[in-house]
């Protein structure tokens, strides 16, 4: 998937339509016609209540700082995995397989079984953020790689560079765009990943939060919880994409 | 048939190179040559009869099956400080401005920022590329691309000079331009010169010896020496009699070759 | 060509690149080696004691065959299934419908996308929980939760397929005087076959992952409800044979989909 979503979203007329859609909500809110959906001005107000409260920052931290762990992770991982795997034929037939059953497989079942092992906290969101994001920067760390042009390898070895001048001077710069893009794919389940470890384990974090508001039935804080993490996601893939986008100047003529 | 003259230097010899793809494909099989210093070498045939994969082999890109390459009486052991490469498809780093790529030779050999660039900046003035130092190589037209190549090979100042169909993917005004900027060059710096090329005039045009390579599998069918005169008029090359000559006669022997 | 595995992949000639290295045969060597390795590595971690509830590889192995034969993986797929392929149906012919409609309609276009960039996009498993109060502990939570993740997958696979339909072709469609209907039909659709497929395999790994939140959230039957069952009880081994299998199918699964895309529709190789 390479094409910029959100920030041609905002570019676009479509974005308009979403105008249209929370005027929906709100008609079908006001009108009461599905108790589980308030109008969006009562979510409005539900912002405030949901910004005072201590247990909405903690589970913000909480988020922050597993996201980031955990992203950071899968990155510095992922990359070296995946030029590893593009460089040596060895490194991909052994790991190719578990690369790609790992990217499309369901994770979330994975998650029960971390719970007990790396406990109810941190560790376990953690890693659910890992298992979510590391494989796709893999992959397209190594499609970069693999992508490469052939002429500029051997212009580097006619003059002379050894291997790692090859790999730091000529086959990342080279792969940049698609790791980019990798990071960025990363980041959108990194995100998810996040939400679903606190969802599953249902304690902690937003998940906890969301897992209360439905108990008590409010929805109202529910929703402006679903909509505040959903910005939350959306302003960061925006800034990948913008990062995306000034690497990419150069991808269109390698 | 004419004799290569006098007692020019042999620099570079391959000694009776074949390279076979997995143990059926034969892309080389007995190729034996000589490279007079100081001189132009062109190797001509048509497509898919070996002539790049002869280059690279004389480069150290590829390991030959049989034979071996000596420079100046030494095997080769791949790439090395005395022979450069100017690339078909140009081979430029696209995220880096014309003065870093015509640096890289020299950066990889841990030369300096100040003296790499002072190196650089001379050879593009002497490509005719002055001014367009800090431009990326998607700014520049095909024939500033190579020239940028071209700089980046002199720069290292090897004896020897590798080009691989370096005008093939450029317009034929720029190729007849960048065709008379290298005889130019060449008159003020003395490198020997292997050319590729699937262009008969070109290699008439060029070349002190065309070594005529059929196909399948890849052989020295002719070497032919042109010695048309280079030294006066470079525009007036094309109107000698003898160059037209060359350029039939070529062509009637390598009729039977392409497909 | 041995030498090539060890240094960095630099081709040493332009038939490196088409040369696959070593036979079909070996690619399978290769992967069985794979296996090895990492099942070995299990084994010995298990053992390390690491956690009582990190079982090593044999003991899985073990409780995997045994779940077989005691019939709970068939009692379990069994449950999961009818709601996975009645979800299956739905997310595809409503994806692919919805996706060709807004790759055709501007007017589609305008309402549909943003709804189906926020569903692709943000993390939506958000609102699994919340459908138990509308449907209840039953198997209409699972096609839902399904639906909502699967069906923006097809639905902006099948939009992308349609929006790439080389534009020469329909200026040729054009020129010959062919009608939208059979500009749609004959060119097309039939170009956008390949990512609508492609789209189809990631609506099937949208249904694997729906099904198993909501079966570990909220109903209890199922696989997911298998996997914390066993949890529950602390049989650790249980739990990991049922993941992996639960693993295996899906992996086992979206593979051979790939594979049958990649022998209906050829990619161009690079040569």
């Amino acid at each position: 998937m390479n094409f910029f979503s959100f920030s041609r979203l905002m570019r676009r007329s479509p974005f308009w339509s979403l105008i249209f859609w929370a005027a929906v909500w709100e008609l079908v809110g006001q009108m009461g016609w599905m108790t589980l959906l308030p109008p969006l001005t009562d979510i409005w107000f539900a912002f405030a209540e949901l910004f005072k409260q201590t247990a909405f920052w903690d589970a913000f931290a909480m988020t922050a700082r597993t996201f980031g762990i955990g992203l950071g992770l899968s990155i510095a991982v992922g990359i070296p995995v995946g030029i590893l795997m593009g460089i040596s034929n060895r490194a991909d037939k052994i790991l190719s397989l578990w690369v790609n059953l790992f990217l499309s497989a369901p994770i979330t079942a994975v998650i029960p079984a971390l719970m007990p092992i790396l406990g109810i906290g941190d560790a376990t969101v953690i890693a659910t953020v890992i298992l979510f994001s590391i494989w796709v920067v893999i992959i397209d760390t190594q499609a970069g790689v693999t992508h490469v042009k052939d002429s500029l390898v051997e212009m580097g070895r006619i003059f002379g560079c050894s291997r790692w001048k090859i790999i730091f001077w000529i086959i990342i710069p080279s792969a940049l765009p698609e790791i980019f893009t990798g990071i960025r794919l990363s980041v959108v389940r990194a995100v998810k990943g996040v939400i679903v470890g606190q969802i599953v384990i249902a304690l902690i974090g937003f998940g906890g939060l969301f897992n209360t508001y439905l108990s008590y039935f409010l929805m109202e804080r529910f929703w402006g919880l679903i909509i505040v993490v959903f910005i939350m996601s959306f302003t960061i893939i925006g800034l990948v994409e913008m990062l995306e986008r000034r690497i990419a100047f150069y991808a269109k003529t390698r | 048939m004419k004799n290569g003259s006098d007692s020019t230097e042999i620099i570079l010899k391959t000694e009776d190179i074949g390279v076979t793809y997995q143990e059926s494909i034969v892309a080389l099989k007995n190729v034996s040559l000589n490279i007079p210093a100081a001189k132009l070498t062109a190797i001509l045939g048509p497509s898919g009869c070996g002539k790049t994969t002869l280059l690279k082999v004389i480069a150290g890109l590829i390991d030959p099956t049989s034979g071996t390459v000596k420079v100046r009486g030494k095997e080769i052991v791949g790439p090395g400080p005395d022979r450069a490469l100017v690339f078909q498809d140009f081979a430029l780093l696209p995220w880096a401005t014309v003065l870093q790529n015509v640096g890289f030779g020299l950066r990889a050999r841990g030369v300096p920022k100040k003296e790499r660039e002072e190196t650089s900046l001379n050879y593009i003035r002497e490509v005719g590329l002055q001014g367009f130092e800090d431009k990326y190589p998607h700014q520049l037209s095909g024939g500033m691309r190579q020239r940028t190549g071209l700089a980046r090979a002199l720069t290292v100042n090897s004896d020897i000079l590798l080009m691989d169909e370096p005008f093939s993917a450029v317009d034929e005004q720029m190729r007849r331009k960048l065709q008379e900027d290298l005889l130019n060059l060449l008159k003020i710096e003395s490198k020997t010169v292997i050319f590729v090329t699937h262009s008969i005039e070109e290699a008439v045009y060029l070349a002190d010896q065309v070594v005529i390579l059929s196909g399948r599998p890849g052989s020295i069918a002719d070497i032919v020496y042109p010695e048309i005169d280079r030294l006066g008029e470079i525009e007036l090359i094309r109107r000698q009699p003898r160059y037209m000559e060359l350029v039939d006669e070529i062509w009637s022997s390598l009729k039977r070759y392409v497909e | 060509m041995e030498k090539s595995d060890n240094d960095p992949h630099i081709p040493t000639s332009p038939e490196e690149n088409t040369v696959k290295v070593g036979s079909k045969n070996s690619l399978l060597l290769w992967r069985l080696f794979s296996f090895f390795i990492v099942f070995s590595i299990w084994e010995v971690a298990g053992r390390a004691d690491i956690s009582i509830a990190f079982p090593p590889f044999s003991k899985v192995l073990v409780a995997f065959v045994e779940m077989i034969f005691s019939g709970e993986f068939f009692v379990a797929y069994a449950d999961s299934l009818p709601p996975l392929l009645i979800g299956l149906f739905i997310t595809i012919i409503g994806g692919v419908i919805i996706g060709i409609s807004i790759g055709l309609a501007r007017s589609a276009e305008w309402f549909i996308m943003p709804l189906l960039i926020i569903f692709q996009t943000a993390p939506v498993s958000a609102l699994i929980p919340m459908l138990t109060y509308i449907y209840g502990i039953s198997d209409t939570s699972k096609i839902v939760a399904i639906v909502i993740l699967g069906m923006p997958l097809v639905a902006l696979n099948s939009y992308k397929g349609i929006q790439a339909t080389n534009p020469s072709l329909l200026e040729m469609s054009k020129s010959f005087l062919a009608s939208q209907v059979i500009t749609i039909l004959f060119v097309i659709l039939p170009s956008a076959q390949k990512m609508i497929f492609a789209g189809l395999r990631l609506g099937v790994s949208g249904a694997f992952i729906g099904i198993v939140l909501a079966e570990l959230l909220i109903t209890p039957t199922g696989i997911g409800d298998l996997i914390t069952y066993n949890r529950f009880i602390a049989r650790y081994d249980k739990m990991f044979a049922t993941i992996v299998s639960l693993l295996a199918i899906a992996g086992l699964t979206l593979s051979l989909m790939r594979l049958f895309e990649d022998w209906l529709f050829p990619s161009e190789k690079n040569n």
